[in-house]
């Protein structure tokens, strides 16, 4: 039974964050597929601001991870360390044990840390020593990406970025947002709203996101998004000319995941034809792996998955 | 002198006389090589290659081209150029020389590039490149060779347009082949895709081919007198089929795009809202969504 809809989230976060409304409702779609979520744009886009206030408005633990090159497992995970009063070893967890955890620059850690997150996120467990904690529930974890400092950076493999559910673009906000921006934040800092719903009303939202109905033709849909990425013969000019490889059956469940929390954040509990094409973007991104040509030809890899989109027709 | 003949077929006359050339030239070596002050001037090197090459290998009257000596060193040598003989170049006339060392902690590479040109045809004989020095493996004065070239020099060099003729021929003859090439392919591809994938149509989705599920009900009352007989999502998807007729749609367009194309005003907007619902909600629901249907189609008035 939902007490508090979606859509009251989405409306909380808005008041908090000016523009991006792709992202917001990424954010929501995420939490309501129990995904997480990876989000690559310059600094100063609010990534941040978004993860603390989605943290605030569920009322949930919020911890932030600044990955750095020295980073280690450990400091993601927790340690065991000696308690010379008691003569043992004793647990300490790491920030990983959060509802909300921010990755803050995930590819500036090298692979045995991005290894370690990306096991916890699958697993939702981490093992300490001689014993596995289970993370708390719900457990989201937003990670982000500066795509122009590639500089002493370690880029996520596709095996990697393939664990999480969506990829968000974040862009650059319009004239008129970042008039309001000046007049909301130049002042003093606004805060996010608090408690708008409760961890309680997170898992209600899962399980009815479980309930909304994916007709056939829709599953076919998805199966035929996914499948044309592999195949070169069927793609597009546009896209068959600068796509290496085609993305995972992971792509086709993410996309059926978060098709059903689009349509119940819509407050339907049934999937259409345009819940399955608005997010179909967002879980194929970051899984449709670009060749040379993207870079060479100066080509937006949007407009390349736009064109994969647009090839299959919606029933 | 009796003749003996050897088993390899040598006379012994013969046999003598070579031993004796042998000897004076082994002699005359010994002495030049090892007059004192002259290995004294000479470097200790480990010379790893002497080499002699051209550019090209048919130059032509009057066309200048390359020769070029390589040499490399383990040591590092100052001035390697005051080191190598120039080859004897026979009719070859030198127009210029440029020379180049490298030092590097792997030893010296040395390259002298000597234009040369030739004034007649023919064949050109260009003799070895040499360099004296002390080699260090044996301690002993020596002469390293190179190798030596041979080279064929042809008649009148081609004027530009001779040689913009061959090329243009020479790029029509590839054109050609790629072009046969091309249809060669082309031929193939459409005859194995009508041939040997019949089956490829079938890898589309069946929702996509199932565009008008029923083509039967060729107008939007034909399909609604259907459903109100027979209330099942096929004819729903029937009537879906003819609304989206009605206004136009494209093949896969989506119901948001219809409604933001702007193309749908006032009623029709619910109707399709409507008939989206009954198209996709589950089974359980779909005759509470079919009966809503039918009612913002009895409200749309055209």
């Amino acid at each position: 039974m939902i007490t508090t809809h979606p859509q009251a989230l989405c409306d909380a976060l808005r008041r908090t964050i000016v523009g991006q409304q792709s992202v917001v409702e990424a954010l929501v779609l995420a939490l309501i597929s129990g995904g997480h979520i990876l989000l690559e744009g310059p600094p100063g886009l609010a990534k941040t601001l978004a993860c603390r206030a989605l943290a605030a408005a569920l009322h949930g633990e919020f911890k932030r991870i600044q990955f750095t090159p020295d980073l280690l497992p450990s400091d993601v995970v927790g340690t065991r360390i000696f308690n010379q009063h008691e003569s043992a070893f004793s647990t300490a967890l790491g920030p990983i044990f959060a509802n909300v955890v921010l990755a803050d620059e995930i590819n500036r850690a090298p692979a045995k840390v991005q290894s370690a997150l990306l096991e916890a996120m699958q697993e939702r467990q981490v093992t300490i020593g001689p014993r596995t904690h289970s993370l708390p529930d719900p457990f989201i974890v937003m990670a982000t990406m500066n795509p122009l400092d590639a500089d002493g950076t370690y880029a996520l493999p596709l095996a990697q970025m393939d664990r999480f559910l969506l990829k968000v673009n974040v862009d650059y906000p319009s004239r008129e947002e970042e008039r309001t921006i000046l007049e909301r934040f130049a002042i003093e800092e606004t805060l996010p709203e608090h408690g708008v719903a409760s961890l309680d009303d997170v898992r209600s939202w899962r399980n009815a996101a479980h309930e909304v109905h994916l007709a056939p033709s829709l599953k076919e849909y998805i199966v035929e998004l996914v499948a044309i990425t592999r195949d070169r013969e069927r793609l597009p000019e546009q896209a068959a000319h600068f796509i290496d490889r085609g993305a995972s059956p992971r792509a086709t469940l993410a996309i059926a995941f978060l098709a059903r929390a689009k349509a119940l954040l819509d407050g339907r509990d049934f999937a259409i034809p345009d819940d399955v094409r608005t997010v179909a973007p967002l879980a194929l991104r970051h899984r449709v792996s670009f060749n040379y040509r993207v870079i060479s030809e100066n080509v937006d890899p949007e407009g390349v998955i736009a064109a994969i989109v647009g090839a299959v027709p919606a029933p | 002198m009796q003749d003996i003949c050897f088993h390899n077929g040598l006379r012994r006359s013969v046999f003598v006389k070579a031993s004796l050339r042998a000897a004076l030239c082994w002699a005359l070596l010994v002495a030049t090589a090892a007059d004192p002050s002259n290995a004294q001037k000479l470097q200790k090197l480990h010379v790893w290659s002497l080499t002699l090459s051209s550019d090209t290998a048919q130059p032509a009257v009057e066309r200048p081209f390359h020769l070029i000596i390589g040499a490399r060193f383990k040591e590092p040598v100052p001035n390697p150029d005051e080191l190598i003989i120039l080859p004897t170049l026979g009719a070859l006339q030198i127009v210029g020389d440029e020379r180049h060392a490298t030092y590097a902690k792997s030893g010296t590479s040395y390259t002298e590039n000597l234009t040369v040109v030739a004034h007649a045809p023919g064949t050109v004989h260009a003799g070895a490149a040499h360099l004296d020095a002390i080699d260090a493996r044996t301690g002993k004065p020596s002469r390293f060779s190179s190798n030596e070239l041979i080279l064929s020099v042809s008649g009148a060099p081609e004027d530009n347009a001779a040689a913009l003729h061959r090329l243009s021929v020479t790029l029509a003859k590839l054109a050609l082949l790629a072009f046969v090439l091309f249809a060669a392919v082309l031929a193939l591809r459409t005859w194995r895709t009508r041939h040997l994938s019949p089956a490829r149509p079938q890898k589309l989705p069946a929702a996509v081919q199932q565009e008008p599920p029923n083509p039967e009900p060729s107008s939007l009352a034909d399909a609604v007198a259907s459903l109100r007989k027979i209330r099942s999502r096929h004819v729903v998807f029937d009537v879906r089929t003819a609304l989206r007729e009605r206004v136009g749609a494209r093949h896969g367009q989506t119901l948001n795009d219809l409604l933001r194309d702007g193309v749908v005003t006032g009623e029709m907007k619910a109707v399709l809202r409507a008939t989206e619902r009954a198209a996709f909600i589950a089974e359980r629901h779909l005759p509470a969504a079919i009966d809503a249907m039918l009612a913002s189609l009895e409200r749309y008035t055209p």
